[in-house]
């Protein structure tokens, strides 16, 4: 069994074997195959090659399709090609054919091209069966074909190509196979790259063109925001700053160096940018929107402006959003003017309502009036919606001061007239109370002298109209009684300027004589003034006259001289008086000059017979001195010569008594001859008051009187006051001396003797009294002591005159005399004399 | 006591300067008195004697030509000091304040007296000096 296995064994080996060769002569005659394929393959793909490097070199575009045409013809041995070229983006067909002889339509053969892609999709490059072209209308000539198909998304266009064999001239021409579809897929993809790169530089060049274009229109913007006086910024699309114009940099202060790459957001806002503003900003950046809005701003030094801010959203061709402008416009001085008008506004109103005006405004655009709340007011009507102004108007106004108001107004609105004023009657709706109403209205013109409105005022002055009525009465009595003390004044015999505070004249009267006028009453210059004035020595007397009242403040007279125009002088008093109010505030300087020519000639007279006497009187003092002395002179001698006779021891009882008794006449001869010449000067001489020492006189009138008396004897001084007194000196000492002397004369001599002088004051009255504790007076005879020549006994050694005299003295001194005295106790002379 | 040696009187009325010496001489026993009736003639007799040991001068005012007003004024354009020790009295009857007012201001002036001059003035003038 070996050897059946064996030979089954080697049976095995020989079908192998067989079975190999067959395999082999397979895989040779497959080789075969493939090699001729790739040589046709190669054949084919060198003449495409050839073609393409022709058409690339073409720059007309038809010039490469129509090439390409060609090269499916040739390359491929066929019989008839075509290219279609369509543009999604314009529609644009574009055919190129090559061995067709009949003539067909672009549109068909598009439209057949395409519904025989629909059927061979998906495969971009097919063959194609005479069943399949049988199916369409000029596909239909054709037996057998190639097909291919691209389309470019990006460049948006379709390409359609095919290689046909016709039925009739089949045998001429090669069939379409298997072994051309790789090469026509390779012609299609080679074809396609070509072509896009043909489409690319021409899309590149194309932009490029733009692109040019686009610069010189940015440069010539660039320019504009470079030059214009708003502010610019661009940035990018994410907001970030990317260039600014010098005009921004004058607004905010920031140079682009300091802003570059930045939001505009986080260097211009600040605290007071209103929020809501910024949202609207937010929200437009973020929708790309184009905005426009007026916003507090800070510059560079924090200063805040209001911005005029306008953002453009900038896109590119592709619609994407590349940019933002922003406009800038410093508003800040506008913004500030408007808030002041609106505060002025605000303000007018505030005045208008105080000052009980009612305003209102016509706007001939909607013919609408428009009242302000006091204008309701004044004609009495309550503000409502139903209350229709002009008729409230109609109603209010008398018939015809309504028609001139509608009048009024019509040439207002048409221009005839720019304003009105007019005073209307009206009856107060709300108590029909007649009332006084002015009313004002003015027309408001735009730039273009439109008509943009009327505004008009309403006062009611019926009470302005009845305190006028009684100021007129008031200012017409003050006429009649100016004009009537103007007569008074012009009728006096004394000469009247009136000035006011500044000097400048309000009123002369008429000059009762010639040479009264010291001042020209037509000047119109201030009697101050100045300028261009050169005074006479007279004038610039009365000047100063009058400044000096000014400066005291009271009534000042000064003698003024004027002169006639014969030369004789008159003699003028002029009184100066500053008039004030009561509140001290000067208001009229009034100068009176009264003609003293009379007078003064009457004082230089009695000043001229006043001296004569003064002088007449002096000689007359001198010689009753003289006439006293010469009187006195024998009588003293003989005085003299009876005490040495007394004196001597040779001389007897008797005789003594009887030259004592010469010696007593004697005295009393020089007592009269003393107090008739105290009595003459006493009536005859003026008083002269001076200043003296009563206490001293009175001691020294003591001193002197005491000689004469024995006894005890002594003065005693009671002065509970200044006893310096302001009197007539030679007066009081005669008057001193006499009182003294009767209390020496009459003095008790029993007792110790006192001469006592008590002086006071009391209510401005100086009160001296001189009081001793002499004999005394008789009661009955105390009324009768101050009588000319009393003697109050026989005894007396005294004349009868000392007491008439000293009561003549203290009531020449304006004075009182009084005695009280108590008879064998004492006297008391009493003196009151006013200081 | 400095003892009274030399006094002048001066009075144009005889019976004064007669009453005066008198009663001088009466007090003052042995006093020197000389008499002049004029004021021409003191005036004289002060200027040509040149003394200086007068005691007391009594000067009446009103005299014709020179009045003892004006011997006081040519009195006082001599010698200071002879009159350094002398005591000058005016008298006078005259009743006008003006002429005792002038006397008491009057520098030479010792005092006014009225006229007669009686024992008790002349007393009292004495009796100054001791």
């Amino acid at each position: 069994m070996s050897e059946s296995r064996e030979y089954e064994e080697l049976l095995k080996q020989y079908r192998e074997l067989q079975l190999r060769v067959t395999r082999f002569s397979a895989v040779e005659q497959e080789l075969i195959n493939t090699r001729d394929r790739l040589d046709h393959e190669l054949v084919l793909h060198q003449r495409l090659h050839r073609y393409n490097s022709d058409a690339l070199k073409e720059v007309d575009e038809s010039a490469f399709f129509q090439l390409e045409a060609e090269a499916i013809v040739d390359v491929f041995e066929l019989e008839s090609s075509f290219v279609l070229y369509y543009s999604k983006k314009t529609s644009e067909t574009l055919l190129f054919k090559e061995g067709t002889h009949e003539s067909c339509s672009t549109e068909i053969l598009l439209d057949e091209f395409q519904s025989l892609r629909r059927k061979i999709n998906p495969a971009k490059t097919a063959i194609v069966s005479a069943e399949v072209l049988n199916q369409f209308g000029y596909l239909s000539h054709f037996e057998h074909g190639i097909f291919g198909y691209f389309s470019e998304d990006e460049l948006q266009y379709e390409v359609y190509f095919a290689g046909l064999t016709g039925k009739t001239n089949a045998p001429l021409y090669n069939r379409p196979q298997e072994r051309h579809l790789t090469i026509f897929g390779v012609f299609q993809q080679q074809f396609r790259a070509m072509l896009a790169n043909r489409k690319r530089s021409e899309e590149i060049s194309k932009q490029i063109a733009q692109i040019k274009a686009g610069q010189q229109e940015l440069r010539k913007l660039s320019l504009i925001a470079t030059r214009t006086k708003n502010g610019v910024i661009i940035t990018d699309n994410h907001g970030r700053i990317e260039w600014i114009n010098d005009a921004f940099t004058q607004i905010s202060g920031y140079t682009l160096p300091d802003v570059l790459g930045k939001k505009p957001k986080d260097l211009l806002q600040g605290p007071k940018t209103d929020q809501s503003t910024r949202d609207i900003l937010k929200k437009a950046l973020w929708n790309k929107e184009n905005v426009e809005v007026t916003v507090v701003n800070y510059d560079h030094e924090g200063r805040e402006y209001y911005n005029q801010l306008e953002i453009i959203s900038v896109f590119n061709e592709q619609g994407e959003h590349t940019n933002f402008i922003a406009l800038q416009k410093d508003i800040t001085a506008e913004t500030l003017t408007q808030q002041e008008m609106i505060r002025m506004n605000t303000r007018f109103e505030l005045i208008a309502r105080h000052s009980k005006i009612g305003t209102w405004e016509y706007l001939p655009a909607d013919g609408s009036i428009r009242w302000s709340d006091l204008m309701y007011e004044i004609y009495g009507v309550s503000k409502d919606l139903s209350t229709v102004i002009p008729e409230i108007w109609k109603n209010a106004m008398e018939p015809a001061d309504y028609e001139q108001g509608v009048e009024d107004m019509n040439r207002i609105r048409n221009g005839q007239l720019s304003k009105s004023e007019s005073t209307y009657t009206i009856k107060r709706q709300s108590d029909g109370m007649e009332r006084v109403v002015e009313t004002m209205m003015v027309a408001e013109h735009d730039t273009q002298n439109n008509l943009v409105r009327v505004v008009g005022s309403t006062k009611d002055i019926t009470e302005e109209i009845l305190l006028r009525k009684e100021r007129d009465a008031a200012s017409e009595r003050m006429i009649t009684l100016k004009t009537f003390y103007e007569s008074v004044l012009n009728h006096s015999p004394s000469q009247k300027y009136v000035f006011d505070s500044e000097g400048r004249i309000l009123f002369c009267s008429y000059p009762p004589k010639e040479g009264a006028l010291w001042w020209d009453p037509t000047s119109h210059q201030s009697i101050f003034d100045k300028r261009n004035q050169t005074h006479s020595d007279r004038t610039a007397r009365m000047i100063a006259a009058i400044e000096m009242a000014l400066q005291q403040r009271h009534v000042i007279r000064v003698e003024d001289h004027g002169e006639l125009s014969n030369g004789e002088q008159v003699e003028l008093l002029q009184s100066i008086l500053p008039y004030q109010d009561i509140t001290g505030k000067l208001e009229h300087i009034i100068v009176t000059g009264v003609d003293i020519s009379e007078l003064k000639n009457i004082e230089i007279a009695l000043n001229q017979k006043n001296e004569e006497l003064q002088k007449t009187n002096a000689e007359l003092d001198n010689f009753v001195y003289s006439i006293s002395h010469d009187l006195r002179s024998p009588l003293l001698s003989i005085k003299g010569i009876v005490s040495l006779i007394i004196q001597s021891s040779e001389i007897d009882e008797k005789n003594r008594r009887y030259l004592e008794m010469v010696d007593g006449s004697a005295s009393r001869l020089d007592g009269t001859i003393q107090e008739i010449l105290e009595y003459s000067r006493n009536s005859r001489l003026d008083i002269a008051h001076e200043s003296f020492n009563l206490a001293t006189m009175v001691q020294e009138a003591f001193n002197d009187l005491k000689f004469s008396a024995q006894g005890n004897l002594e003065l005693l001084l009671d002065i509970q006051t200044e006893p310096i007194i302001y009197s007539d000196k030679s007066r009081m000492s005669v008057l001193m001396k006499n009182i003294i002397g009767n209390s020496i004369k009459y003095r008790r001599k029993d007792i110790d003797a006192f001469v006592k002088l008590t002086l006071t004051r009391s209510q401005g009255k100086l009160i001296i009294a001189i009081s001793d504790n002499g004999e005394g007076i008789d009661r009955k005879h105390l009324d009768q002591v101050f009588t000319m020549f009393f003697r109050g006994t026989t005894s007396s050694v005294g004349t009868g005159l000392g007491l008439y005299i000293c009561k003549e003295i203290v009531s020449k001194l304006g004075g009182q005399l009084l005695v009280d005295s108590i008879l064998g106790e004492g006297t008391t002379m009493t003196i009151i004399l006013e200081e | 006591m400095e003892r009274i040696k030399k006094v002048l009187l001066v009075d144009d009325d005889d019976i004064f300067n007669m009453l005066h010496g008198e009663v001088l001489k009466r007090l003052i026993p042995g006093v020197r008195i000389e008499i002049f009736k004029s004021g021409v003639e003191v005036t004289e007799y002060l200027q040509r004697e040149n003394e200086n040991d007068i005691d007391l001068i009594f000067l009446d005012i009103r005299m014709p030509v020179m009045g003892g007003f004006e011997v006081l004024d040519a009195m006082a354009t001599m010698d200071p000091k002879r009159f350094e020790n002398t005591r000058i009295y005016v008298l006078s009857s005259t009743l006008d304040d003006r002429d005792l007012q002038r006397a008491k201001a009057t520098p030479l002036v010792t005092d006014f007296i009225g006229k007669p001059m009686s024992f008790d003035t002349m007393r009292s003038i004495l009796g100054q000096t001791s």
